[in-house]
Formats: C-alpha cells, structure tokens, sequence
C-alpha cells in the first residue's frame, strides 16, 4: 500500500515537473514572439540616398513613425526639409558620407517635402504621414 | 559735282568729314594699341608663370626617376548615373588665393588657366569679389544623365621629363535630354607643363589649384588622390568633333556645397570624393611654352544658341581601385 502511494507520488512529481519545464518553454517562446512583433512595430523604415536620388521619392507612413535615411552614394547628401525656394528648419541632417544614417520621428499627420542641398536640382522628395 | 572751294557750306562739309575720318582712324588706331597692349601684358604673365625656372630643370630630362615606393595604378568607374556639368559663370575669388587689391596674389601665368591677371578681376575697393570674364569655374551648372566613366592609369615617374612611363585611358560619356551622347577619350599624357609641372604626366597624393600654383587657382586648393593631363579627342553621337585636345581630370576631396556653388578653400569637404573632367577652352603652344585660347567644340548647345566652349564635368559616384606594382 505505502509503495503503492510512493509510486503515484512520484508519477504525480514526475508530472508536475515536466509540465512546469513546459510551461516554462512556453513562456520564453510566447516572449520571443511578442518581442519579434514588437521588434517589427519598432523596425526603422528606410530611405535610400542612391544615384543622386532618394529611394522612394514619395514615402508614406503612419504617424509616429521614424524615418532612418541611408547614404549609399559615394557623394555626400543631406536631408533638409521644404524646398530649395522655401526651406523650413523642421528637419535638418548633418552631411552624410557614404554609410552614414540619419533619422527623423514622424509625429504629426501632413506631408513633408525635403531635399538634399547640395544636389537640390535633382534630389527632392517627400514622405506623407496619414 | 561742281566743287567750289569758297562756297562756306561746302568748307564746312569738308571739314566735318575729314574731321569724322581723322576721329575714326584714331579710335581704331587707339583699340589696336590697346589690343596689342593687352597681348603684350599677357605675354609677359605667361613669361612671369611662377614654375618656368623648375620646369627648365625637368623639362628636356630622357629619364626621369620614379615615384618613392613604386608604381601605382588606378582604376575608376562610374555606371550610368547623373553628371554635372558646368557652365559658363563669373567665378567669385577666394582672398585666401587671391589676395587684396593692395597685394593681390596668382596672377601670373596664361589668364585663366595658370592664373588671374588684375584686371580681369571685380573688386569693391579693398578685396577681389568675383571674375570679370565668363569661366568654366562658378557655381552655375545643369544635370546631364547616363554619366559613365572608365579609368586606369598608371602613375610611375615623378617628375616632368621629355618622356614618361605614366599611362592614361579614359572613356566618359555622358547624355543629354534628347538623348545626344558626348564623349570624351585620352589615351596619351603630357610627359611635362608648359606654365606648372603635370609630373610626368599623372600625379597621385597631392595638393593642386588653389594657392598652389599648380593648375587654375579658380578651383579651390583641393587634395587630389589622382590626376592627369593629356590628349584627346571629343565626340558627339560617335562623330569626332574636336581632336587632340588638352584633356585634364583629377579625383578629388570634394568641393561643392549648397546649392552644388564651387567652394572656397575653408568651405572644402574632405571626407568624399569626386572625380572632375576638364577640356580647357585653351590649347598648348609649345613654341611659347604657354596656352592659346581655343574655343572646345563641344557640340552641346546653350539655352542663348551658342556652343558650350569647354567640357567641366563632375562625376559623382565613382568606385575607385588602386594598388602599388
């Protein structure tokens, strides 16, 4: 009779070890997807300066979305925002060489032009935030 | 006519005409003068050209010694991607190149090409403000498509000399809106500078224009990681249109800023690169030792109807290899 309770006392701490390593397994994979969801809200969408232009031209996306600029020429860009008539100060990058990145947070709804200065004939473009 | 001396109108007349011939012959009397005052000045700038004495030296050498550490050679390219060509504009003068008008500095040399006479200068009194003549140098400028550029070259004697081991080939080409192709080859260097030195014909790893006196010093003083100078030829859809053609390109720290305006010495960026293609509105005279003006026939026509008169082309997104033999 002891035996007998023995054995169901290790069955029953058998069990609960193994569904606690379970439950354990799933929590770090539910974790892992949560943060690969989480990962792909906060992933940077990109722009790329290449061949004296930017790529995409026009860009749009939803707001609170951070724009990362990616120089990929071997000329220097930057990114000012307006025009080269009516410039604004609202986004202004330092000079980029080639693989330096800058980033800008898209807070508030409209549509924003940029250029870049120095090739201002030929590189402008725009991103909508809607 | 019944000419009567005694008639007072007649006199008049005479007088009037004679006073109009008279006046007419002196005006193109005075113009040829000032015309041949203005070609004597500009010889003797050409014969003040600060590097003649050092070219003297080097210019007639048979053997010229290497560069320190070995041959190095160079290839560039770009594929099609945009250029920017310059236009015909009054270049503003940097002081720190040009001095002040009590003491002005790099005017020696052919106008233009080695330097900047006087009075061929704007000034407000106290400093030099801009050109007084149209130059391939300024900030005005268009964007051509399909810009392609092919290089290798080989940098291996040091000094200007009677010959040289130094080698070029080019080919760029470049399109415009209808879709007209240009085109400039090189296949030959200039072993030796007739008004500053051309190092054998490439150079690699040093300062040119600017205060250095070697080239205009309407570019900015500028580090250039290859140069050269040579001949070549100019096409236009496949035709020749202009040969055996002072050629001059050089990779370069990069020298343009807002507004793609050409920099001053302070304002230059050296952490990019840029490759620039000169064809100098000027050919070599090698009985003078200095440079004629010579219109390029480029056959690329202005918005005013008229041919642009040199190539100056900037190439953007070069890729550039070298390595020492």
């Amino acid at each position: 009779m002891v035996k007998k309770r023995k054995n169901i006392y290790n069955i029953q701490v058998a069990l609960s070890l193994i569904i606690f390593i379970l439950g354990i397994g799933l929590f770090f994979g539910f974790t892992k997807n949560q943060n690969k969801v989480a990962n792909i809200n906060n992933k940077p969408t990109i722009v790329i300066m290449k061949n004296l232009a930017f790529v995409p031209s026009v860009k749009t996306i939803k707001a609170n979305t951070t724009i990362t600029w990616i120089n990929k020429d071997v000329a220097i860009h930057n990114v000012h925002s307006g025009t080269p008539q009516h410039p604004t100060s609202t986004i202004v990058s330092k000079n980029l060489s080639k693989g330096q990145k800058f980033s800008y947070k898209f807070t508030k709804k409209g549509t924003y032009k940029y250029y870049c200065t120095i090739h201002s004939s030929i590189m402008q473009a725009r991103i909508i935030v809607n | 006519m019944n000419f009567k001396l005694t008639n007072f109108k007649n006199v008049m007349l005479f007088a009037l005409l004679a006073t109009f011939t008279l006046s007419s012959f002196l005006l193109h009397a005075q113009q040829m003068n000032k015309k041949e005052m203005m070609m004597h000045k500009i010889a003797q700038l050409q014969k003040n050209a600060p590097a003649k004495g050092y070219l003297k030296a080097h210019n007639t050498l048979q053997k010229a010694m290497d560069i320190l550490g070995g041959a190095i050679s160079i290839e560039l390219s770009q594929d099609k991607s945009p250029v920017y060509v310059a236009l015909p504009d009054f270049r503003k003068l940097d002081p720190r190149v040009f001095g002040t008008v009590k003491k002005p500095m790099a005017f020696n040399g052919t106008p233009g090409i080695t330097g900047v006479p006087t009075f061929a200068r704007a000034n407000d009194g106290k400093n030099f403000t801009k050109m007084k003549m149209l130059s391939p140098f300024g900030d005005k400028h268009i964007v051509l498509k399909d810009g392609t550029l092919k290089i290798s070259a080989l940098d291996k004697t040091a000094t200007d000399a009677a010959r040289t081991d130094d080698k070029v080939n080019l080919v760029a080409s470049w399109k415009d809106k209808m879709g007209n192709t240009y085109m400039v080859k090189v296949n030959k260097v200039l072993p030796h500078g007739l008004e500053f030195p051309t190092f054998g014909g490439v150079v690699t790893n040093y300062i040119l224009h600017g205060f250095t006196g070697i080239g205009t010093p309407l570019m900015p003083s500028e580090y250039t990681y290859f140069a050269f100078w040579g001949i070549g030829n100019i096409y236009k859809n496949g035709v020749i249109v202009d040969k055996m053609r002072l050629v001059h390109g050089m990779l370069t720290e990069y020298v343009r800023t807002t507004g793609y305006k050409l920099a001053f010495d302070s304002q230059v960026s050296p952490t990019a690169l840029q490759f620039h293609l000169m064809v100098p509105p000027f050919k070599p005279n090698k009985t003078t030792m200095s440079f004629d003006k010579s219109p390029v026939h480029t056959g690329f026509k202005l918005p005013n109807g008229k041919e642009l008169p040199f190539w100056h082309v900037m190439f953007e997104n070069v890729q550039v290899k070298s390595r020492r033999e």
